[in-house]
């Protein structure tokens, strides 16, 4: 079935912060691996998972749509260089995910795709809850200090 | 923050080139690959040079006057 040109284009804007999101979250976990960080190489890893399964469920819905997902574009992947620097520049592009998201569901309810709605809300959710663990993790580091929150995430049990 | 993914150049590596007059260290390779960074590179750029010149500040990033004990080599 044709779906309404604008939400096609929301639905690759939204499509390329997850393939942005899957890699900037990949290479945190593959960092935070290296420095001996096991719990932190989990959690990053878990987050690239779950990007790349919103990913999974776009490309369905632009395909649906009879759309083209667009594999090719990137927003800048940006990448932290010590621990706080990563949950900050995560949680920014969550947040960004956030916005973007709320903004493509009021666009889509105007434009009659209730389908496409209902979609986006499922990933809301999600990364609702990735911005609520991240600002966790730096309310952590703010309240018990760097040193004591980074030897929390060298074993992973 | 890593700026430059071709060259693994960061945004304090930048700034530095833009203080040390360009030409001279790692962060004058950012943007010189892919290109995807340009956009980013120009900008902390742009906002250095500002900087520099409204403060006038020294090749090590300081305020000492050029040539004054504080500004060394």
């Amino acid at each position: 079935m044709n779906g309404d040109p604008q939400v096609l284009q929301l639905l690759n804007e939204i499509l390329t912060a997850e393939l942005t999101a899957i890699n900037q979250y990949f290479v945190h976990a593959k960092m935070c691996g290296n420095w001996g960080y096991e719990r932190l190489r989990k959690d990053k890893w878990d987050a690239s998972i779950d990007d790349m399964k919103d990913a999974d469920v776009l490309i369905d819905r632009i395909l649906l749509l009879n759309g083209v997902p667009n594999m090719q574009r990137y927003n800048p992947v940006t990448v932290g260089e010590d621990v706080a620097e990563m949950h900050r520049l995560d949680l920014a592009m969550e947040q960004g995910a956030v916005e973007r998201l709320n903004r493509g569901i009021a666009a889509c309810r105007d434009a009659g795709d209730n389908g496409t709605r209902v979609l986006l809300e499922s990933i809301l959710a999600g990364e609702e809850a990735a911005v609520d663990h991240l600002e966790a993790q730096l309310e952590l580091i703010e309240q018990v200090g760097l040193q004591n929150y980074l030897a929390t995430q060298i074993l992973d049990e | 923050m890593r700026v430059c993914h071709c060259h693994g150049v960061n945004d304090r590596e930048i700034r530095e080139a833009v203080r040390n007059g360009g030409g001279c260290c790692k962060g004058d390779l950012a943007g010189t690959s892919c290109g995807g960074c340009l956009p980013l590179v120009q900008q902390i750029r742009s906002t250095e040079e500002s900087r520099v010149e409204l403060h006038g500040l020294t090749r090590n990033g300081s305020f000492a006057p050029e040539g004054s004990y504080a500004d060394k080599e």
